[in-house]
């Protein structure tokens, strides 16, 4: 029988036990939570709207944001909510000081390209369909249905009337029931 | 092939599904890179005004009123009282090491009379304030 390891085996841990192990100050446990939620915390900056670098640039400040506020963390819901929510706070603070026209009611510059809408755009993919929605409803439906967040909670990051965010909402997914309901390209004769 | 009609349910599955990453392990050597380098700068902020407390404080200890260094050096008695060759070497090798060392302290009575005006106060006081007022502004920009 070999020697039994001091050190648990962290893939088997559960976020709280690993949040635990951070605080008594295991940074290889943190890494090990970087690693879980690393693409899902990622997934989400990108579907709020930021672009490929500045989102992992946001998803590392995130994830450093959160390691040195380890000791807020409150158990009371699952740790990946926690981190997504600091990443979501910290996109928000971004888009409020450096792209004003995030929160415009002018619509025309995000109106569907005309040759999309007769199912041309047949992409079963979340993330193509989202791109095709204005900035608003991309970061509202994000924040609801990725970040957790309730209307008002959104509402009050947004610094929106409750009512608009629920339009907004109710208007990206009827969107992306659209496009995601779109019928899909036949298939290539590829004989047999 | 029929339509799929996708209700809010599943577009919440959606959400919930990740892709994986390529760069996945490469992003989390990054993130634990960027972490180490944040905390060693901050132990170095607090390196930095102890260094500068420090300073301040020798400063302050020279200026003791009939205070001396080491002008009639120990070393000197010590290698006359003993015979041994080596020993007597080894003496001497520290007392030009201890001579070196007061002579360049002597050479920096210049900055010791610098570090005891009052604009070398204020300079290491607002530099602890701003350490410390760029603390409290970071833990509260980082509230969660």
């Amino acid at each position: 029988m070999g020697l039994a390891s001091d050190k648990p085996d962290l893939t088997r841990q559960s976020d709280v036990d690993l949040v635990r192990l951070c605080l008594g100050g295991d940074k290889s446990a943190f890494a090990e939570l970087v690693r879980r939620h690393g693409s899902l915390l990622r997934t989400h900056i990108r579907r709020m709207g930021a672009q490929g670098a500045d989102a992992d640039d946001m998803a590392q400040e995130a994830f450093m944001s959160a390691y040195e506020h380890l000791s807020e963390f409150r158990f009371d819901g699952a740790f990946v909510g926690w981190l997504k929510r600091i990443a979501s706070r910290r996109y928000l603070k971004r888009v409020r000081a450096n792209q004003k026209y995030l929160l415009t009611d002018d619509m025309s510059p995000f109106e569907p390209e005309p040759a999309a809408s007769e199912g041309e755009f047949r992409a079963h993919n979340l993330d193509a369909a989202l791109n095709r929605l204005k900035p608003v409803e991309r970061l509202c439906v994000t924040l609801n249905f990725s970040g957790d967040l309730s209307h008002q909670e959104i509402a009050d990051e947004l610094r929106l009337p409750l009512g608009t965010v629920k339009s907004h909402i109710k208007r990206a997914m009827d969107q992306l029931k659209t496009i995601l309901n779109a019928k899909p390209a036949p298939a290539l004769e590829t004989g047999t | 092939m029929s339509d799929m009609k996708l209700d809010e349910d599943d577009i919440r599955d959606l959400f919930a599904a990740t892709p994986v990453y390529g760069d996945a392990p490469v992003f989390e050597a990054r993130v634990m890179r960027g972490l180490r380098m944040r905390l060693w700068l901050r132990q170095g902020v607090i390196v930095l005004a102890g260094v500068v407390g420090g300073l301040y404080a020798l400063a302050q200890f020279v200026r003791v009123p009939d205070w001396t260094f080491g002008e009639k050096g120990l070393s000197s008695r010590i290698t006359h009282a003993e015979t041994d060759r080596t020993f007597r070497a080894g003496v001497a090798f520290f007392d030009v090491i201890g001579k070196k060392a007061v002579d360049l302290f002597y050479s920096s009575l210049h900055y010791l009379g610098i570090m005891q005006t009052p604009i070398f106060f204020w300079v290491s006081f607002s530099l602890c304030l701003a350490c410390l007022a760029l603390y409290y502004a970071y833990s509260q920009e980082e509230t969660i």
